[in-house]
């Protein structure tokens, strides 16, 4: 397993990320979750996501995409903690690292009580 | 003679301790002011959003303006996380006050089903979103309140 990578969303995938599945858009959290997380959490020990840049995100992307990766059994919220990071400089993206982290730990305890 | 003398200098130390005085003043008074009304812009920005979410998930799925109305719903969403961001640079401790109340209305505006193609009309959320907004712009005065009483 390589060590590390860093992934910048605006840059890498689209400066306008939107909707929950491909039917809702090209770059949708589905699509993000699936051709590019899950891949690189499988090949890196540690995954930067640099989340600045984009014209802001729907908890709907947000969501399917992170917390995606706990409700289809892909990670546990414990490794995602130990190996994903979400990067943000802007004051103006600042927020959106919360929500990340809820969407996650949201998936994990319905899994947990499913 | 130095009688004189003694008063003259505790008169222009007097000055001098007023004159800073004026200064810190005026500078407290410029900087409560800015995060005022950076607070009421904020509050401002959840109500924009409140409309403009409540017009799109009244909407039916097969309505023209959809794609347009979703886009404006995730500007508006963004406008506000991007105020929230700046304002925590200048009230410590804000997210302790606003987090929750800012999460469930970004949740209740752009999540579920938001831009899902062919996601129903939900006119019962316009409630949800309106009582969520208000919620937020609570927490936001609360926060404002603390925040002055702790540099008072």
């Amino acid at each position: 397993m390589e060590t590390k990578t860093m992934f910048k969303i605006a840059r890498d995938f689209s400066s306008e990320p939107f909707g929950r599945y491909p039917s809702d858009g090209p770059f949708n959290g589905e699509k993000f979750r699936e051709d590019i997380l899950r891949p690189l959490l499988s090949r890196y020990s540690i995954v930067t996501v640099d989340i600045d840049g984009t014209e802001g995100y729907g908890s709907s992307f947000l969501e399917e995409a992170f917390g995606g990766l706990v409700r289809k059994g892909y990670f546990t919220a414990e490794d995602l903690r130990h190996h994903l990071k979400i990067s943000s400089h802007a004051a103006a993206f600042r927020t959106y690292v919360t929500s990340i982290w809820k969407y996650i730990d949201q998936a994990s305890n319905d899994r947990a009580t499913a | 003679m130095e009688d004189w003398r003694d008063k003259l200098l505790w008169l222009a130390v007097g000055a001098v301790v007023g004159w800073f005085g004026q200064v810190a003043s005026r500078r407290y008074s410029i900087r409560t002011d800015a995060i005022g009304s950076r607070i009421d812009e904020t509050c401002d920005a959840a109500d924009e959003l409140a409309n403009v979410a409540s017009k799109y998930w009244a909407l039916s799925p097969r309505d023209a303006n959809l794609a347009a109305i979703a886009r404006e719903v995730r500007v508006k969403n963004h406008a506000l996380r991007s105020l929230v961001g700046y304002l925590g640079d200048d009230i410590n401790n804000l997210t302790g006050f606003i987090d929750e109340p800012l999460e469930r209305l970004s949740e209740l505006a752009t999540g579920g089903n938001f831009d899902v193609m062919g996601r129903a009309a939900d006119p019962s959320l316009e409630l949800n979103i309106r009582t969520s907004a208000t919620e937020f712009k609570l927490a936001c005065r609360v926060a404002e309140r603390s925040y002055f009483r702790a540099i008072l």
